[in-house]
């Protein structure tokens, strides 16, 4: 909301040493951020003057224009202008910029020669003063009203110079939407004095048979209605200088006197209102649900189809308006209406929010009953539009018609400690009282507490919070006393230290850590080539997505891993190792129960609510490319292979990778990482025409697995002792099929004695001769130390010849000649 | 008794002693040293010859003789073991020179990994909490809307429930979202756990914002909730000072303005004095706090009679832009490494 301070200080005392800022500090502490403070009229210099035009000829020009060469009367001379404007009279009064003034953007004024003339000052439209928009022609105060002497200061006349608040009013001080809400607010904690201007308005109801009927249809819409009949409405009659002005401070455009009068009040006393033609309206006005109705064309010749429950006003052709949000237009005030209907209600909020949001139709109206207008205001507001009305239309109130009744008096017990439970600290019973009688609270203190009858205008009152938050806002919340409360409990969670571990293990080893959006379509999914059938297809949608090719959630890492990867090599980044750690979305998904707040919901309820979210798992991802540096290989299926191997050991969990071919993963290059006999992930090569995709020959390598499995029954260590005999070491080669497994023959090599095969580790692989084609030769080095005894070297060659028999059998191994 | 044969004389023995230790000094390698000690000490040496002379002397002159052959062959080992430590070290030298590498050529083997600096903030965030004794929570992306909406006290016809600000997911009607702010995570564990309760929630959430400079539809928050017998608004001012110099030094500090949250009342805007801010110290908006709305407790489950309880969130995307002077949200979501190479593993 914003308004000028000029308006503010007509209303409410401010010292003169309390600067606009001031204010503006002021409402922000008392929960009314300022968002801006414009000072209007600080690049205007004159001499700005009233002109009258005295006569003028206009003289079309080579260039297709025509342009007027006027004398204006500026009071002590009269002035050749030229002017490129047409929109004006002879004896109109227009501004004038002489030479020597200043206007907006730097623009100064002088007497220069122009189109074979000398012009002698510039007349000025409303922007070139800074009045708005309007360039369209140039500015008649006839227009505004404004009668004046040629040569008086236009500046001041027009008042020119002022400053804009603008304020963001939360959702529960509705009541302070109105220049009489702020005052209200700013009083209660400065005492400073201010004019109520509700104080001095008849407000009284004369109904009369000559008068719009009214009646409430739907209680639940509307408590309280007024409707006040106007006749004597001059068609000429235009909104006063002043009121324009303010109107346009306050971002509101000015469209006519009735329009504007009803406008005007809303800002001044927070009640919106509407004014009928009432000579288009046929029988009483009747304020209820649409029901049945289906169609209302708006004010702005929209037509609207309507939803059962949006309240509506009507009269017997049906609906006439949206009630709370917008006008209709067969009802519309125009040049020629003469008798005007205004209404001033009550409606429920949460059903004017309703509709507003439905035909996306937000207007100030709709602002102010969604965060709650005094329902004491219809008759007051409407007495006060009416007396407008009287005073610059000449018009007459026929009389008037009220239908609903003011809400009683809500009255609520306070705990005697309930500040200082809620605050902390200490705030005496004066104290209290002070505070809640500032905000305009009845306040009576008993033995139990305090019994406050709370104003009309503060719905937003219920509970001891709400009251405790008015106590602590009165003396500022700075008062507060400070204190740290003590937690019992250690908080160290096993499975987020794990994660972190890994995540940084991965970092340690060279990789970056990036955060995708889990937003993905099928697109993505065809770029990894993934079958119709694969269950990765399967997502969860969105309703409502921002991008209609990604309206599901991701069941995998690797689409966000693999955009990511390709906005990095398209910015030159050759080698991108990247890994990402997050949620995707499986499914299973069950409607979710809306249950009542009122009480908790049942552990049945509970657990329906918490399984109706589905499967969520976290996943580690990651996604390797390019070279990692001089004299060290590239990133490879190798290194990411012994990465995954390296981190489920840095965790202390053991997997085995079995070779699979699997999409999107290159068929001979890959494997399943399994734990306990689940498959867990993959690990290797993604398939080369996934890279080809990317628009990139090189091979990438990744690997995708569920971190909750992997991590899941990681149990603390136990240790067990090591033998400090004497060792024997011996090494053994063996020549084997391409598809016999490294790990394999290391299994098979330590299965044989377990108990004292201490250690096997792969010393080499070696191809080419003089070993044949589509074999290999592996050799294995153990290490071998018993518990009991020294070993001799008998008992490791014997152990040997085992290993090679045994992998003879299984696996068709010989051994390689020993020189 | 008859006099020394000359060749044991004193003066004959230190002259060979003399000329011994000259030779080894001047020999250059280990070689020329070898061939200094066989000409020196050697069995045809002079003093190898004095040596045996000593076998036909008089006992009485036995020992003398014996003395001083002996020393010199001392003398001269002495001076043959120096001298080979010194050739030994010098030519480790010569060969270690010759190892001598590029030590700058190792800087450029592998580029270092980082991580990400909204999960390094949220770790960070944390470790303060687990250090004030709080737990870490964390909750379900995909969420139920009762637990994001009506359990928190936002009504039905609230704005930010329209699909103008929330991703519903399948449908309006089955009543999921992806959750707009880590609150539900509050629900959650009222709904399970009695009090006392002290969490801190990190995690991901999300509205329909476009990605833009300063905003993006996905984005982290962290937030707190405590309740307990006798909470007030001064244990939540003093949990939010002490929070604030964890994470910005002893010089933050933090202050409240009156605001409005469907589930606190009495709410408040969280600013924090951050003594860095690039352009000088100044109070930035950090998030809002307040204490837990009674209807809240109510729908968890917890007697607002017994209990109060405050709470409090942060945005992460905020709080890394300001302390770490980043100027445009797409540099926390594109995931380019160069951005994120900036932050290390485990930066300050």
């Amino acid at each position: 909301m914003k308004f000028p301070i000029s308006w503010l200080r007509e209303l409410i005392e401010i010292p003169a040493n309390v600067s606009t800022d001031d204010i503006g500090n002021m409402l922000t502490s008392l929960s009314f951020e300022v968002e801006s403070i414009d000072v209007l009229g600080q690049d205007l210099v004159g001499p700005i003057v009233v002109g009258r035009i005295l006569n003028f000829s206009d003289e079309p020009q080579k260039n297709g224009k025509t342009i007027r060469w006027c004398q204006v009367d500026v009071g002590d001379a009269i002035r050749g202008i030229v002017c490129g404007a047409s929109n004006f009279f002879e004896g109109d009064l227009v501004v004038v910029a002489l030479p020597g003034a200043v206007l907006p953007g730097d623009f100064a004024i002088t007497a220069r020669d122009t189109y074979g003339h000398t012009s002698d000052g510039m007349i000025c439209s409303a922007r070139e003063l800074g009045m708005g928009d309007d360039h369209s022609g140039i500015l008649r105060l006839e227009a505004l009203g404004i009668d004046a002497v040629p040569g008086a200061d236009a500046l001041s006349l027009l008042e020119l110079h002022d400053e804009v608040i603008d304020i963001s009013v939360l959702p529960d001080r509705g009541y302070a939407m109105s220049m009489r809400g702020i005052c209200r607010e700013l009083a209660s904690v400065t005492g400073w004095k201010w004019n109520d201007p509700t104080l001095t308005i008849d407000s009284s109801i004369a109904t009369n048979s000559g008068a719009v009927g009214v009646q409430i249809e739907d209680a639940s819409a509307c408590d309280r209605i007024v409707i006040r009949t106007i006749d004597n409405y001059s068609t000429h009659a235009i909104s006063p200088y002043w009121m324009q002005r303010r109107l346009r401070l306050c971002g509101i455009r000015s469209i006519s006197l009735a329009v504007d009068v009803t406008n005007y009040v809303m800002l001044e006393l927070g009640q919106p209102l509407h004014a009928f033609d009432a000579d288009k309206l046929q029988g009483p006005i009747q304020v209820r649900s649409a029901n049945s109705d289906r169609t209302l064309k708006t004010l702005d010749d929209v037509n609207r189809t309507l939803f059962e429950n949006d309240i509506v006003i009507a009269d017997d052709s049906g609906p006439i308006g949206l009630a709370g949000t917008m006008g209709g237009a067969s009802t519309e005030i125009t040049e020629k209406t003469t008798r005007i209907a205004l209404e001033a209600a009550h409606f429920a909020p949460a059903r004017v929010a309703q509709t507003s949001r439905r035909h996306n139709l937000g207007s100030e109206a709709s602002r102010r009953f969604e965060r709650g207008v005094d329902p004491g205001l219809p008759a007051v507001a409407s007495a006060r539009a009416s007396e407008l009305l009287q005073q610059f239309a000449s018009s007459k109130e026929v009389g008037a018609f009220e239908a609903g009744s003011i809400p009683a008096v809500l009255r609520v017990l306070l705990k005697k400690d309930f500040a200082s439970r809620i605050i902390g600290g200490e705030y005496t019973v004066a104290e209290i009282e002070n505070s809640l009688r500032a905000i305009g609270c009845n306040v009576q203190t008993t033995n139990e507490g305090f019994e406050v009858e709370v104003p009309s205008w503060r719905s937003d009152l219920r509970i001891e919070n709400d009251f405790a938050e008015e106590v602590a806002r009165f003396y500022g919340y700075e008062r507060i006393a400070i204190n740290q409360p003590p937690a019992a409990f250690a908080g160290r969670n096993v499975s987020i230290e794990q994660r972190r571990r890994a995540l940084n293990f991965l970092a340690q080893q060279g990789l970056v850590e990036v955060l995708n959006y889990p937003f993905i379509g099928s697109t993505e999914l065809d770029r990894l080539g993934l079958p119709s059938s694969d269950n990765r297809r399967n997502l969860v949608s969105i309703a409502n997505p921002l991008n209609s090719e990604q309206d599901g959630l991701r069941t995998t890492l690797l689409p966000g891993l693999l955009s990511c990867l390709e906005r990095n090599l398209g910015r030159g980044n050759i080698a991108v190792p990247i890994f990402e750690y997050g949620s995707v979305f499986l499914g299973g998904l069950q409607p979710s129960p809306i249950f009542t707040t009122e009480t908790k919901p049942s552990q049945d309820q509970i657990t329906e609510l918490f399984d109706s979210v589905g499967s969520q798992p976290r996943y580690l991802a990651a996604i390797v490319t390019g070279q990692r540096g001089v004299d060290t290989v590239d990133w490879s299926w190798k290194s990411i292979v012994s990465l995954v191997d390296n981190l489920a050991r840095v965790l202390g969990v053991s997997v085995r990778f079995e070779q699979t071919s699997m999409d999107p993963w290159h068929p001979g290059r890959s494997a399943a990482i399994v734990k306990h006999e689940n498959v867990i992930g993959f690990v290797g090569e993604l398939h080369p025409l996934v890279s080809k995709t990317l628009g990139t020959t090189q091979r990438l390598a990744a690997f995708e697995l569920d971190f909750d499995a992997l991590i899941t029954s990681a149990s603390i260590v136990q240790v067990q002792r090591q033998s400090n005999l004497p060792f024997i070491g011996i090494d053994v080669s063996l020549i084997v099929d391409e598809h016999v497994n490294a790990a394999a023959l290391v299994a098979l090599a330590k299965s044989i004695e377990p108990d004292i095969t201490e250690r096997v580790a792969l010393m080499d692989v070696y191809r080419g001769k003089p070993i044949e084609d589509g074999k290999k030769s592996v050799t294995l080095s153990l290490t071998l130390r018993s518990f009991e005894r020294t070993l001799t070297d008998d008992e490791a060659v014997a152990l040997r010849t085992r290993i090679v028999e045994k992998a003879q059998s299984e696996f068709g191994a010989y051994m390689r000649d020993v020189k | 008794m008859g006099a020394l044969p000359a060749e044991l004389a004193a003066e004959v023995i230190d002259k060979h002693v003399a000329a011994a230790i000259a030779a080894i000094a001047v020999a250059s390698n280990i070689d020329e040293l070898k061939c200094a000690k066989v000409e020196h000490v050697g069995d045809k040496s002079p003093i190898a010859q004095a040596n045996r002379a000593i076998g036909s002397l008089s006992s009485e002159h036995k020992a003398e003789a014996g003395a001083r052959v002996g020393k010199a062959r001392q003398q001269i080992n002495a001076a043959y073991a120096n001298r080979e430590l010194e050739l030994e070290r010098i030519e480790l030298d010569r060969a270690l020179e010759s190892e001598r590498v590029d030590i700058t050529e190792a800087l450029f083997t592998e580029l270092p990994g980082a991580r990400h600096p909204i999960s390094m903030i949220a770790e960070r965030v944390s470790d303060v909490f687990i250090a004030m004794g709080w737990e870490i929570k964390e909750g379900p992306e995909l969420e139920a809307e009762w637990l994001n909406f009506d359990a928190l006290n936002i009504p039905a016809n609230h704005p930010a429930r329209s699909m103008q600000d929330t991703f519903y997911v399948e449908n309006e009607a089955s009543h999921l979202v992806l959750r707009t702010h880590t609150s539900p995570v509050q629900a959650r564990v009222m709904l399970t756990k009695e009090p006392p309760i002290y969490v801190g929630v990190p995690g991901k959430v999300f509205r329909t914002d476009e990605l833009d400079a300063t905003h993006t539809p996905v984005f982290h928050q962290v937030e707190a909730l405590a309740v307990d017998k006798g909470l007030t608004m001064a244990d939540l001012r003093g949990t939010l000072d002490h929070f604030a110099k964890a994470l910005f030094g002893p010089h933050a500090k933090t202050r409240l303005r009156p605001s409005y949250f469907p589930f606190t009342e009495p709410s408040a805007e969280l600013d924090l004095w951050f003594e860095d801010a690039k352009g000088g110290a100044r109070w930035i908006e950090w998030g809002g706090c307040g204490m837990v709305n009674p209807a809240v407790l109510r729908a968890c489950g917890i007697d607002p009679e017994v209990y109060s309880g405050f709470a409090f969130g942060v945005g992460l995307e905020r709080t890394v832009m300001f302390r770490h002077t980043v100027t445009d949200m797409r540099d926390l979501v594109e995931g380019d490494i160069r951005f994120s190479r900036q932050f290390g593993v485990d930066p300050l």
